[in-house]
C-alpha cells in the first residue's frame, strides 16, 4: 500500500486527476477519522483534509527514505493543518469553550459512520458497540485519542507514530499504555466491555 | 456526504485557484523589482546631478562670462575655494 501511494503521489504531481482521486480513496477515511479526532467539526474536518492534499502538491518536501513512508508524511501533513486549525479556533473565539469539548453528538453522522468503519451488514448489536466505543474515544484526552487512532485504526508503529506527533517512542508506549486504561474506563461507563470492545 | 471524485474535483479547484495566484504574485514581485531598480539608482542619480551641479553652487561650477560679472559679494566670508574671475582668465583665492 506504501508503494502504491507514492505511485499515485508522483502521478499526482505530474497533473494525473485520477490519480488524485485514488489517493484520496486511498487515505480519505483514516484521514478523516485523524483530524476529527482533533477538531471535533465535521465541515471543518473534510477542509483540512482538502488542504493536506492541496498542501501536498505545493509543498513537495517528501523524500522517499527508508525511515519516513509516504503515510506518515501524509499524516504529519494532515496533524500540522488539524493543530494550525485549532490554534486559529480558539484566536477568533468563534467558538465556545463548551462547544468545542462537546464532541459526542446525538445522532450518528453519515461522517462518523464513514471514519468508524460502519457497514451495511453490521447487527444492532454491533453498531451499538461501535458507536459506544466512537463515544468513548470522543471523551479520551487529545494525547491519548491521537496515538490509540493511529495505533488501533490506522495501523501504524509506534516508531512512526512517533514520527508523526513529533514525540519519543518511549513516550509512545506510554501514551498508548495510559489510553487503553482510561478507554477501559470510559468503555465501562459506556456498559461495553473491553475484551470485548 | 461527498464522494471521492467531488473531494478530488474540489482539491483540483482549489489548487488551479492558488497556481493563478502564485503566477499573479511572481508576476507583481517583478514589476516591484523594477520599479526598485528606477528608483533605487536611476532616479538619485538624476536628482544629484541637477542640484549639485546646477542649482547650488553656480558660483564654483559656471565661470563668469560678460552677461553675468563676477561679484565678491557673492563668496561666503568663510569660503577658502577657488572662484573665477573676469571671463575665466583670472583667478582669486579666497
Amino acid at each position: 500500500m506504501q508503494d502504491e501511494g507514492i505511485a499515485l503521489y508522483r502521478r499526482f504531481l505530474d497533473g494525473d486527476e485520477q490519480a488524485l482521486e485514488a489517493l484520496i480513496s486511498l487515505y480519505r477515511r483514516g484521514l478523516l477519522r485523524f483530524i476529527y479526532g482533533y477538531v471535533h467539526d465535521e465541515a471543518l474536518a473534510e477542509d483540512l483534509l482538502q488542504e493536506t492534499f492541496v498542501a501536498l502538491y505545493f509543498r513537495r518536501t517528501f523524500k522517499e527514505r527508508g525511515d519516513a513512508s509516504f503515510k506518515t508524511y501524509l499524516y504529519k501533513v494532515a496533524r500540522n493543518k488539524s493543530l494550525n486549525a485549532i490554534k486559529k479556533r480558539k484566536r477568533k473565539k468563534e467558538v465556545s469553550l463548551e462547544a468545542i469539548t462537546d464532541d459526542s453528538p446525538s445522532q450518528e453522522s453519515e461522517l462518523q459512520a464513514f471514519v468508524y468503519g460502519a457497514d451495511a451488514h453490521e447487527t444492532i448489536e454491533e453498531k451499538e458497540r461501535r458507536q459506544a466505543v466512537q463515544r468513548a474515544l470522543l471523551r479520551l484526552k487529545a494525547e491519548y485519542r491521537e496515538v490509540i487512532i493511529l495505533r488501533y485504526f490506522d495501523d501504524l508503529s509506534p516508531e512512526r507514530i512517533a514520527q508523526i506527533t513529533k514525540r519519543k517512542t518511549k513516550q509512545v508506549y506510554n501514551l498508548l499504555a495510559r489510553g487503553k486504561t482510561a478507554l477501559k474506563e470510559e468503555l465501562k461507563t459506556e456498559g461495553v466491555g473491553y475484551e470485548n470492545g | 456526504m461527498k464522494t471521492d471524485k467531488e473531494v478530488s474535483r474540489e482539491v483540483t479547484e482549489k489548487i488551479t485557484k492558488l497556481e493563478a495566484l502564485r503566477l499573479r504574485a511572481r508576476k507583481r514581485i517583478k514589476q516591484i523589482t523594477v520599479a526598485a531598480i528606477m528608483v533605487g539608482f536611476l532616479i538619485p542619480a538624476t536628482v544629484h546631478f541637477v542640484t549639485t551641479e546646477e542649482l547650488n553652487h553656480p558660483l564654483q561650477y559656471a565661470p563668469p562670462t560678460s552677461e553675468t560679472p563676477f561679484d565678491p559679494d557673492l563668496i561666503p566670508e568663510d569660503s577658502t575655494e577657488t572662484f573665477y574671475y573676469g571671463d575665466g582668465v583670472e583667478q582669486v583665492e579666497v
